[in-house]
């Protein structure tokens, strides 16, 4: 679908960075160009037009070669709003290597995905459908050597590079040994198989294994929150990451907000010790039951650190609509709230030329519904 | 008493075509899991074809299930809501919510599940 807005599908030129964040109220994606026409992508949704990933018809619409050009697919964690339709783009994407939190590689992931092969039935799939297509798909490349070995994101582990035009880190920040252990643990518990009826896989919570990157691109640096959130145990969350002397060497221009702008996912640290001041910030809406992230108290606190905040989209579900007036009738009377899944949907754009001074500002740009925080906080008063 | 005797016409019984028949019309099928379950509150996301419908995502009272469901209403079980009409005589709108069972793991499934994936995970080497 191409998203409202007289630029969407002019693509950047070689020498410009671009950090894209797509979200429609229930999912995200992230898309990176490395300039000179190569790219990530971190984490994936659906367009709730056209059904397809994001990143697939953004790269269509801005005419990228997926298949040559996106080098690296990040999955930072596996809940539904972060991974849905990441297989396809890797699929797509023969020359990217995937990155996966270091979780996934353990013997109790394992069981979780054993119990997968007989829960398909189930309406709905599961985050960790993707992951098992991810898997189905590595096995296929398999016999071409050539291709890139998956990787295993863990604590201050440079993931992917690139050495010149200009020079690009790829490297996380999490999840911390302590992390990966428990989150491990967290999976052991649910044990699909002990139990009494066969249920989807539930989500881990709380999101410690959850893979937060520093992109570096020439002399600029862009922070990338995934959904890791603040634990009062300093081995965990954000404290971990705070607590690495690497961390403190850091100066990020810009930053993909975690965990939809949660205030559990809110460190102030963060902001004065790994970001520059006023850098650029966005995130995406989370709409689910009675909780609508980030909401206005959210972002009037975000908005207390830098005026350069933005939306993919205010956090208001679509109304629910039927065309049998019964069914609209009887849906809206039984249930106590009832919403469309995903929600309004917009892309944040920033770009940059490479050669800009690290004190230059990023050009942005929204479409679709996508707002500035400030807008949102004062449309909600 | 005397006199004359007084007719009573006895009403006939209309004849219809018999009793009428129960049946249930069904306007809505979803189908899909409990998302997360507060105290007197469940969420579900359900879906009726994803790929011709949107999913929706609705919140309802837990007294909208029966008791024995109640407690089967775990974050991830399988649900189904049906709307309909049942008509048995006059007409009643219908909403029934009812958790799907589905039969635990045999160990035969076990096995051939873990197999399956050992042999899935085996040739993948990370870095």
């Amino acid at each position: 679908m191409a998203l409202l807005g007289n630029n969407w599908g002019t693509p950047p030129a070689p020498e410009e960075l671009e950090v894209s964040i797509f979200g429609p109220g229930f999912g995200e994606c992230v898309i990176i160009h490395f300039g000179n026409a190569q790219w990530g992508v971190v984490d994936s949704c659906l367009d709730p037009t056209s059904k397809r990933p994001a990143a697939l018809d953004y790269f269509q619409a801005i005419r990228v070669d997926v298949e040559q050009s996106v080098l690296c697919v990040v999955a930072t964690h596996w809940h539904d709003d972060h991974i849905d339709g990441i297989s396809s783009v890797f699929e797509a994407a023969k020359r990217a290597t995937i990155i996966c939190t270091a979780a996934v590689a353990t013997e109790q992931f394992n069981t979780i995905l054993a119990s997968w092969s007989a829960m398909q039935s189930l309406p709905g799939g599961s985050g960790v459908d993707e992951l098992h297509k991810i898997l189905v798909e590595l096995r296929a490349r398999k016999p071409n050597s050539r291709l890139p070995t998956p990787v295993l994101a863990s604590a201050s582990k440079t993931l992917w590079q690139r050495t010149e035009n200009p020079p690009v880190i790829v490297k996380s920040l999490s999840p911390s040994d302590a992390a990966v252990i428990a989150a491990t643990a967290r999976l052991a518990n649910f044990a699909p198989m002990a139990s009494k009826i066969r249920r989807r896989i539930p989500d881990v919570k709380p999101n410690d294994s959850s893979v937060v990157l520093c992109v570096t691109l020439g002399p600029h640096k862009v922070l990338l929150g995934a959904d890791l959130e603040v634990r009062s145990d300093p081995a965990l969350g954000w404290k971990a990451i705070l607590e690495s002397p690497l961390t403190a060497e850091a100066e990020q221009q810009g930053f993909k907000i975690p965990h939809h702008g949660s205030q559990n996912a809110h460190s102030a640290d963060v902001w004065t010790q790994m970001l520059r001041r006023s850098p650029w910030a966005a995130t995406t809406p989370f709409v689910s039951g009675s909780v609508k992230l980030p909401d206005v108290e959210d972002c009037r606190r975000i908005l207390r650190h830098t005026p350069h905040a933005y939306l993919t989209a205010p956090p208001r579900p679509s109304k629910f609509r039927d065309p049998n007036r019964t069914v609209e009738k009887t849906v809206n009377e039984v249930a106590r709230s009832v919403h469309v899944l995903p929600g309004r949907y917009g892309h944040v754009r920033m770009r940059k030329n490479v050669a800009a001074n690290v004190d230059a500002p990023w050009n942005f740009e929204l479409f679709g519904s996508a707002v500035t925080m400030q807008d949102f906080v004062n449309l909600s008063q | 008493m005397g006199g004359r005797p007084i007719e009573v016409k006895i009403p006939r019984v209309k004849q219809f075509g018999g009793q009428p028949k129960e049946r249930y019309i069904l306007l809505k099928k979803y189908q899909g899991f409990v998302c997360s379950q507060g105290e007197t509150t469940f969420t579900a996301r359900l879906f009726e074809n994803a790929s011709e419908h949107p999913v929706i995502e609705a919140e309802f009272d837990l007294e909208e299930l029966s008791e024995t469901d109640r407690e089967l209403a775990v974050e991830g079980a399988a649900l189904v809501w049906t709307i309909g009409y049942h008509e048995n005589g006059p007409r009643k709108r219908e909403s029934l919510i009812y958790i799907r069972r589905r039969p635990g793991w045999t160990e035969e499934e076990s096995k051939e599940a873990k197999a399956d994936t050992e042999a899935l995970t085996s040739g993948i080497t990370w870095k």
